[in-house]
């Protein structure tokens, strides 16, 4: 499954601004924001931009894909849940 | 005030201007997004280390500032604040708590930063609701935190960063560089023909040091105040009378002194000010008013008596 950002969220990768590697998400119109950091800032991001997020995050930490797989779709699935990413279904 | 020391003031404001786009459409209403992250990468300085490769927004400094700023088409206003107080914006300071003829006011959000809201713009003397339709015709379209935010044209951008800088010289001295210095001749030309067109030819003369030329305006004295250190308020209040565009407008900036302004006590305290505090704040206001009127008549009447005494001589 590929993903995309929903129209209702707003972000900034700190690292554009000087300001780290910190992903800020702003979920719209209530500008509620989330703070991503780390792999989850990577899945975010590997996701937003339709990538198959489990292979590039086994590659990217070394691990084989089985040992990776389930923590990723979990947090791709808490993700989702929040609003923060959408099923790309096009 | 909340402090939020985990999200950066640069991160902030950009995502207060997305967020202040998706407010205006939820409730349709048209915003201008000014100053800040709004401009135009054209309009700012390049980085040294920018890639070949890099975009015109990727080799451009980002600009840092306090706030968001967006300006309301002024039939769009009342829906647009509803919408932000529904949205978690609560009002920290009114249109009416500055010198009278109040341009804006200030918003905040727990999780982002201030916003000023501008119902018009100080140095554009055009009617608020024509100026906005003006800037709207040729608005533009710039990405800030991902999301498409409404702006008006670079030459406006340009006007815009101009008239402030004259109003704010300290620090602006880049902001005058790359609007006007560093403009070509014909980009000069178009924001003078805009200028003229949104009444903010005098305004536009004071960023770009031709402001003796309107020694005859009604505003210039206002605008030669804003250049001059060590102002005194009661001048500043005299030469916002002289400026005012109508009746209306001078007997709001006349009648300023003498209202209450607890939303800026509020703001000083961080908690609402009680009523001997109002009182005490009230009258100390009206006697330093008072104390500036006598300084400034003192010293009127020093200047005419050393001059009959010159005469005299």
């Amino acid at each position: 499954m590929t993903f995309r950002v929903p129209d209702n969220v707003a972000y900034i990768d700190g690292s554009d601004l000087g300001q780290g590697e910190v992903l800020y998400l702003t979920l719209l119109p209530h500008g509620r924001t989330v703070r991503l950091e780390g792999v989850g800032r990577q899945i975010w991001m590997i996701a937003a931009e339709g990538g198959s997020v489990a292979a590039e995050i086994s590659e990217l930490v070394g691990q084989p894909l089985e040992i990776v797989a389930g923590g990723v779709t979990s947090f791709l699935g808490e993700l989702v849940y929040r609003r923060l990413l959408t099923p790309d279904l096009a | 005030m909340t402090d939020l020391p985990s999200i950066p003031l640069v991160v902030r404001t950009r995502l207060a201007h997305a967020t202040l786009q998706a407010v205006a459409d939820a409730c349709g209403a048209d915003i201008l997004h000014i100053k800040g992250a709004a401009v135009d990468a054209s309009l700012r300085p390049a980085r040294k280390n920018a890639s070949a490769g890099a975009s015109a927004e990727e080799r451009a400094i980002p600009r840092v500032s306090a706030d968001a700023d967006v300006l309301v088409r002024p039939a769009h206003l009342e829906n647009f604040i509803a919408a932000l107080r529904r949205y978690g914006w609560r009002t920290l300071l009114n249109f009416d708590t500055g010198g009278g003829a109040d341009h804006s006011a200030v918003f905040w959000h727990e999780e982002l930063c201030e916003a000023d809201v501008h119902r018009s713009f100080p140095g554009i003397r055009l009617r608020p609701d024509l100026a906005f339709e003006r800037l709207w015709l040729d608005r533009g379209t710039q990405v800030i935190a991902h999301r498409p935010c409404t702006v008006p044209s670079v030459d406006a951008q340009r006007l815009v960063l101009l008239v402030h800088a004259a109003r704010n010289r300290y620090g602006r001295e880049c902001d005058v560089h790359y609007a006007w210095t560093d403009a070509t001749v014909e980009e000069k030309e178009r924001v003078c023909a805009l200028a003229r067109e949104l009444h903010a030819e005098v305004a536009l003369a004071a960023a770009t040091g031709r402001l003796e030329e309107y020694a005859d305006r009604p505003e210039y004295e206002l605008w030669r105040l804003w250049n001059t250190s060590g102002a005194r308020k009661y001048e500043f209040w005299r030469a916002r009378i002289k400026a005012a565009r109508d009746r209306g407008e001078r007997i709001r900036v006349v009648a300023n002194p003498l209202k209450l302004k607890v939303d800026v006590m509020k703001l000083q305290l961080g908690r609402n000010p009680t009523r001997r505090e109002i009182l005490r704040s009230y009258s100390g206001r009206l006697r330093d008013d008072l104390l500036d009127v006598r300084m400034l008549i003192g010293d009127r009447a020093g200047t005419v008596i050393s001059s009959s005494l010159r005469r005299r001589r």
